[in-house]
């Protein structure tokens, strides 16, 4: 594990994490927030691949790799939801500004 | 005889079978006089009864009748080592047998009075059904063997009281006179009940005989003789203050001074429930009370001496306020305040039989003045002494009866009253030797010999004599139905007889248990009689100088004993001290209880309520609906979790791996 805490590639994946975290707290346009989803959520998988890259097993390394394959299915699969779930909030209100969807309260 | 006292409790019973039929059917039974008949005719066959067992304990000296059963027990624990039980029963005994004549006698006739008296009046079924109540717990008052039932039945005694004087309960005076007179006598029940308690701690374990007296249920008697034994009587402070207690109960029963005012208010019930609850029973059960404690369980030198000093007190300080009174009933009440008194006195001094046999020939006479004056009220439509007059033309029997209740209250042989007044100021004096701290209360009652005939006659001389009414409204006199007349008689006779009663053999065995009545008088004795017979005597003749052909004696308004009259009219301002009392103390504390409720306890509870609102207020806000609030909520958790983590995790390093 020599190269771990060398390599910045923990800033990198860090980063995308910030970058995505800002964009689900501030983005009002519901399609720029499921892409600021997908970009954390990528920013996770790239840290399985880079552990993967380091470990002590080719089995173990193995596993990371495939882990992070099933991952971005699974991403993939999310965002198909939520595109549906756009498509929905825009039939009923005419907009996918997500400050106009507030009913989810008491 | 054995069998027959077995049986006692039928008395209670035939009244409870009398009040729940009333009670029921009363509205239906018009015919019937709204019920009055059955009342009339259960007391005549509780009569009955107890006579035949009055008599039969009279013949059967020294024989006492316990009959019981045992209505909870409880397995041994703590204290009482053979379990403890609770106990319903009769005991028949000299003093519960002589009760128990008076109370169904005198109940029968002024039920069967009640008949005329009453006719036409409202709310008749729940009247009959009342006083049939009251009859049945009077009886089980006085037929009850334990201390507990004892006093289960003076608490409805007291219940029936407050219905019958608020019987006219749309009259706010008389609404008025029920509360006070329940509550007054509930001052002296607390007494009575922490009176109770000392003595259950008194005579518990170690110290009770026979197993425990709490433990058999406080029963008073174990074959002939009392449960608590002499020998085991205690004389300590704490026995001393027990015996106040139950006399505190006794005086508010009993209305003796201090817890005298409610009496003269309750003559806002009908005459006969006057007649029946205020002079002859109910008044009565505080004095049995004292005898049944004195017998029982056992007064202190020191109660003595305050029993005493009541009695006389009281005797003394009601025949004042009788004199001046204007309205028949009360003068009455009065007088049966003293007289109780009387009776106390003689209780206090050691000769508890002697007592009783007052309270015996008391009631009849009592209660033969109070139904005397119902009749008048019921012919003349006024109680008001000032407007009655000349009505012994009218009504002969009425003004004969009164006059010979009156020679017996008064104390004039060969009457009732003579015999058993004479004898309890005979007993007082006899002790004056061995207790000179007597010496004032029996001069007291002395005292009130005179004042008492004074008070009577002077009652008699204003309803009866002179030509005519004073008021020219009043209604003419008239006499009664027959159920009104014959009452009056049978108690006439009782007035007269009751007195002789006494040389009967079997009398003197129902009398003479305790201290008895002196078989033969002495010299003494008589030189007495001759006293307080010159001063009735002196008493008739001042009221008759005073009142006697129609004469009015005023009182010059100049007069240096109008503050006198005054203070005795306004009965010595008792009430106005007590409301007084009421008013500014009572009312003070309910102020300050009021107060710590609403601010302090419902303050607390609203400052929950009020805090809760907030707190669920400002959590409502968090639901904005905004999604990225939402997000920020979830993020914000998560580095909660996070942070929580990092600093756990070294304790958890510890545990999972080597270190």
């Amino acid at each position: 594990m020599s190269g771990l805490a060398e390599s910045g590639f923990l800033v990198l994946s860090g980063a995308l994490l910030a970058v995505g975290l800002f964009g689900i707290l501030t983005r009002r346009n519901f399609v720029l927030l499921l892409i600021a989803i997908e970009i954390a959520m990528n920013a996770a998988i790239l840290n399985f691949v880079y552990f993967a890259a380091f470990a002590p097993t080719s089995a173990s390394g193995l596993a990371g790799q495939s882990t992070a394959v099933v991952l971005v299915g699974f991403a993939a699969t999310e965002v198909a939801v939520g595109l549906a779930i756009v498509l929905a909030l825009n039939r009923a209100k005419g907009t996918i500004n997500v400050a106009e969807a507030t009913e989810l309260k008491l | 005889m054995d069998g027959l006292f077995g049986w006692a409790f039928l008395v209670p019973l035939t009244y409870v079978v009398a009040f729940v039929i009333v009670g029921l059917a009363g509205p239906r039974l018009a015919r019937l006089e709204w019920g009055g008949w059955i009342a009339v005719g259960a007391g005549g066959v509780a009569m009955v009864l107890g006579t035949l067992i009055g008599v039969g304990e009279a013949m059967a000296p020294g024989q006492w009748t316990n009959r019981q059963m045992t209505w909870l027990h409880l397995p041994p624990a703590g204290p009482f080592p053979n379990g403890f039980s609770l106990v319903m029963g009769t005991l028949v005994d000299p003093l519960s047998a002589l009760m128990l004549v008076v109370v169904t006698v005198v109940g029968f006739v002024v039920l069967l009075y009640s008949i005329g008296y009453m006719h036409q009046d409202r709310g008749l079924p729940r009247y009959y059904a009342e006083l049939s109540l009251f009859l049945a717990a009077m009886s089980s008052l006085v037929l009850a063997n334990n201390l507990l039932e004892f006093f289960l039945f003076w608490e409805i005694v007291g219940l029936c009281s407050y219905f019958l004087i608020g019987f006219y309960y749309d009259k706010p005076s008389a609404a008025s006179a029920a509360k006070e007179a329940f509550l007054v006598t509930r001052v002296g029940d607390v007494m009575f009940l922490l009176g109770i308690f000392i003595f259950f701690d008194l005579y518990s374990g170690a110290n009770a005989g026979l197993g425990g007296w709490a433990a058999n249920g406080f029963v008073f008697a174990h074959g002939n003789a009392p449960f608590l034994s002499a020998s085991v009587l205690s004389h300590g402070t704490l026995a001393t203050v027990a015996g106040i207690m139950i006399l505190g109960g006794a005086a508010g029963k009993s209305a003796q001074f201090p817890l005298h005012v409610w009496l003269p208010d309750a003559m806002e019930g009908p005459t006969t429930v006057s007649a029946l609850i205020h002079a002859a029973t109910m008044v009565a059960a505080g004095v049995y009370l004292l005898a049944i404690t004195s017998v029982f369980l056992g007064f202190t030198s020191l109660d003595d001496l305050l029993i005493v000093g009541i009695g006389g007190v009281t005797t003394f300080f009601a025949a004042t306020m009788a004199v001046v009174h204007p309205d028949i009933k009360r003068v009455i009440a009065y007088s049966t305040i003293s007289q109780l008194g009387y009776m106390v006195l003689a209780i206090g001094a050691g000769f508890t039989m002697v007592g009783l046999y007052h309270l015996f020939t008391h009631a009849f006479f009592k209660a033969l003045l109070f139904l005397a004056a119902g009749s008048v009220i019921h012919a003349v439509g006024t109680q008001d002494l000032f407007k009655m007059g000349g009505l012994k033309r009218s009504m002969p029997l009425t003004a004969a009866a009164f006059a010979i209740g009156g020679l017996a209250l008064s104390g004039v042989p060969p009457f009732a009253g003579f015999w058993s007044k004479d004898d309890i100021l005979a007993s007082v004096y006899s002790t004056l030797g061995s207790h000179p701290a007597y010496w004032p209360f029996f001069l007291l009652a002395l005292g009130a010999v005179f004042l008492t005939a004074y008070y009577i006659f002077r009652a008699w001389f204003l309803t009866f004599s002179g030509d005519r009414a004073r008021d020219p409204g009043a209604a003419h006199g008239h006499e009664g139905p027959w159920t009104m007349r014959v009452p009056l008689v049978v108690l006439c006779a009782f007035a007269v007889g009751g007195g002789l009663l006494v040389f009967l053999p079997g009398m003197q065995n129902l009398l003479l248990h305790g201290a008895g009545i002196p078989p033969t008088y002495g010299a003494t004795d008589l030189l007495l009689s001759a006293v307080s017979l010159a001063l009735a005597g002196g008493g008739i003749l001042l009221a008759w100088r005073l009142w006697g052909n129609g004469r009015v004696f005023e009182l010059a308004p100049s007069s240096a004993a109008q503050p006198m009259r005054r203070l005795l009219l306004n009965r010595y301002y008792f009430k106005i001290g007590y409301d007084w009392i009421g008013a500014k103390g009572v009312a003070t504390v309910a102020r300050a209880a009021d107060f710590v409720d609403v601010y302090v306890i419902d303050g607390t509870v609203h400052g929950f309520e009020r805090a809760f609102a907030t707190l669920s207020d400002r959590a409502r806000r968090l639901q904005s609906g905004f999604v990225s609030d939402y997000a920020a909520y979830v993020v914000t958790g998560l580095i909660a979790v996070f942070a929580l983590l990092l600093l756990v995790a070294p304790y958890l390093l510890d545990h999972v791996g080597g270190g």
